[in-house]
């Protein structure tokens, strides 16, 4: 019974909510539809409006790299993958004359763009263009490329790269410039130093010409005397130049020279004079002394400091002489004799004169008392004496054989130069016997300095018999005696 | 309320009754969306008679999101309890084309385009 159908009431409640159903299935459609519209149109608004901002990076990417390769001043310029000119940048298009040219092959590069070998009228062979081995993968440089415009030549220097992308070379691109500026930078920059390589020969030469010219000059005012003053080359020194120094003298003449020189025609003598001086000039030269001139026969030379040098030399001429008075007998001519005095002291180098003739010169009463010394020799027929102002400056007189000579007054003034003899170079015989006698010697000169000349005498007498020709002795001998005689007729 | 990260922030505020959407939405898929569909519902609870949405700010949203928003204003007029308003801005171009459909789909939405 209760399986009756569904009661009327029952079914309209069910249509009821099956129409609420579909008005509410049909809302939800609807709903749906708006919403799949709606997500569909704003996906679409999207990515149209992400697309348009993505080409605009792209293309401000590409504007700035465009205007970066526009502002290189160097050229730039890209081949595609098929050897076609992509681009040029300003500069390059100011070097080459020209922009993209829309070639059909890669072989018209050089014709078209007139890229020639460097200094000819070939064109470059196209398959050795840095940029055409870039675009077979090479970095390659190339600098004798020349570019012929209608009015001008421009030397160029380039530079090819490949510009790879998965692997395959996308595009080709040279850098290249002109290096006319830098190639005649170069020119010059030789020709610079050529000039001064010649500029340095002449300096050369001209210092070449001045030693030499020194040199020569040395003959005649010695080098010694030049660096004394403190001057390299003759050609620096003034007038009024002058040096204060402490040397020795050597004074050395020939005796008698006069007698010997009238017996000779001028020819002789003069040849004879240079015979004798360039014998002596090794003595002095040799023990580091300098001659600072010649009168006639006589020699003055100079010695920076050390006496001993100067009594060394004198001592060398006296044996140079030995051996020369050999030859000269030997030829059948007269022995000569020289006397040399030496003595030491503060002496003033420098030139007197005018500004068109100067001359060297030294001045000093040291000088002059060397000289005077000298004279002494002809005296006391001793051929080499020197001052107790050189024998003070000896480092070992004791090398030496010296004994005393004299007490000379000088001029003008009270002091007493001592002169002593140096008998190095007497013959053995004399030598010998001079040192021998020296005690008896030495103190015979102490008693007559102390004026007993009677006991004095006695002494001298007896240097006498065991050395007949001591000349020296024999001279004070005879004083002795005289002035025995003066003060017995008082 | 408010979800905030690094690029975007979403924040309520009681006192104007308005969401504020700032930065850029893009987020993959309903269930990255839920934590916000949670604050816009919690938002519609204890909210007066009226919520706005404040877009002004968002300079991106996608799909998935758009999507969000949608069913979000679905569900409201379907339990009639609040008015919306968006607030939306011309110089945001998605925003001049997409937000029209918000009222299609609850007709008494206000829309402000400025």
């Amino acid at each position: 019974m209760l399986e009756e159908q569904p009661s009327r009431e029952h079914l309209l409640l069910e249509i009821e909510r099956l129409r609420q159903q579909v008005k509410d299935l049909k809302e939800e459609k609807a709903d749906l539809e708006i919403l799949l519209e709606t997500t569909a149109e704003h996906s679409d608004t999207v990515e149209t409006e992400l697309r348009s901002r993505a080409f605009e990076a792209v293309r401000e990417g590409e504007i700035k790299l465009a205007q970066f390769l526009e502002a290189i001043p160097i050229g730039v310029a890209v081949l595609d993958s098929q050897g076609r000119p992509y681009y040029i940048n300003r500069a390059g298009q100011q070097l080459l004359g020209q922009g993209v040219l829309p070639l059909n092959s890669v072989e018209d590069l050089s014709e078209s763009y007139h890229i020639y070998i460097a200094g000819t009228d070939t064109l470059y062979p196209y398959e050795n263009l840095p940029i055409v081995r870039a675009l077979r993968g090479e970095n390659a440089a190339a600098d004798d490329l020349e570019i012929h415009r209608p009015d001008k030549k421009i030397p160029i220097e380039a530079w090819g790269t490949p510009i790879f992308d998965a692997g395959q070379v996308a595009f080709a691109m040279a850098v290249f410039q002109d290096v006319a500026e830098r190639r005649q930078a170069e020119a010059e920059r030789h020709k610079f130093i050529e000039k001064l390589f010649e500029l340095n020969q002449n300096l050369e030469k001209s210092l070449d010409a001045e030693s030499e010219l020194t040199d020569a000059y040395g003959r005649f005012v010695p080098h010694q005397f030049l660096n004394l003053l403190g001057y390299e080359s003759i050609i620096d020194v003034n007038l009024g130049d002058q040096v204060q120094e402490e040397m020795s003298v050597v004074f050395a003449d020939i005796r008698d020279f006069t007698t010997l020189s009238e017996t000779m025609t001028p020819q002789e003598n003069f040849n004879f004079i240079n015979a004798y001086l360039s014998r002596m000039e090794p003595a002095i030269t040799s023990n580091n002394g300098f001659i600072d001139k010649y009168i006639g026969d006589a020699i003055m030379a100079l010695f920076s400091d050390f006496a001993d040098d100067a009594v060394k030399a004198g001592i060398a001429m006296l044996n140079i002489l030995t051996n020369y008075n050999e030859d000269r007998q030997r030829v059948g001519y007269i022995p000569i004799q020289i006397g040399i005095g030496i003595n030491s002291g503060s002496l003033m180098l420098g030139t007197v004169g005018g500004k068109s003739r100067m001359d060297s010169t030294v001045i000093s009463d040291a000088v002059n008392l060397a000289s005077r010394i000298e004279g002494l020799t002809k005296y006391y027929s001793v051929p080499l004496l020197i001052s107790h102002q050189t024998l003070e400056r000896l480092r070992n007189p004791a090398d030496y054989a010296i004994r005393i000579v004299d007490k000379v007054q000088v001029k003008g003034k009270s002091q007493y130069v001592v002169v002593y003899e140096v008998f190095d170079a007497d013959t053995a015989e004399s030598r010998s016997a001079k040192l021998a006698n020296l005690p008896v010697y030495n103190e015979a000169m102490f008693l007559c300095d102390r004026k007993q000349f009677r006991e004095a005498g006695k002494l001298f007498e007896e240097c006498l018999r065991t050395n007949p020709s001591d000349q020296v002795a024999r001279i004070y001998l005879k004083r002795c005696r005289d002035w025995r005689s003066l003060l017995k007729g008082i | 309320m408010e979800i905030k990260t690094e690029d975007y922030r979403i924040c309520y505020d009681p006192a104007t009754a308005t969401v504020s959407f700032v930065g850029s939405l893009r987020l993959r898929g309903p269930t990255e969306y839920e934590p916000i569909l949670q604050l816009l519902g919690k938002v519609a609870d204890v909210a007066p008679a009226k919520i706005t949405l404040n877009l002004q700010q968002l300079e991106f949203l996608n799909s998935a999101g758009i999507n969000m928003l949608s069913k979000f204003i679905i569900e409201e007029r379907k339990k009639a309890r609040v008015e919306m308003a968006v607030q939306g801005s011309q110089r945001i171009a998605w925003q001049g084309k997409s937000l029209k459909n918000f009222q299609r789909l609850m007709p008494g939405l206000q829309l402000e385009l400025v």
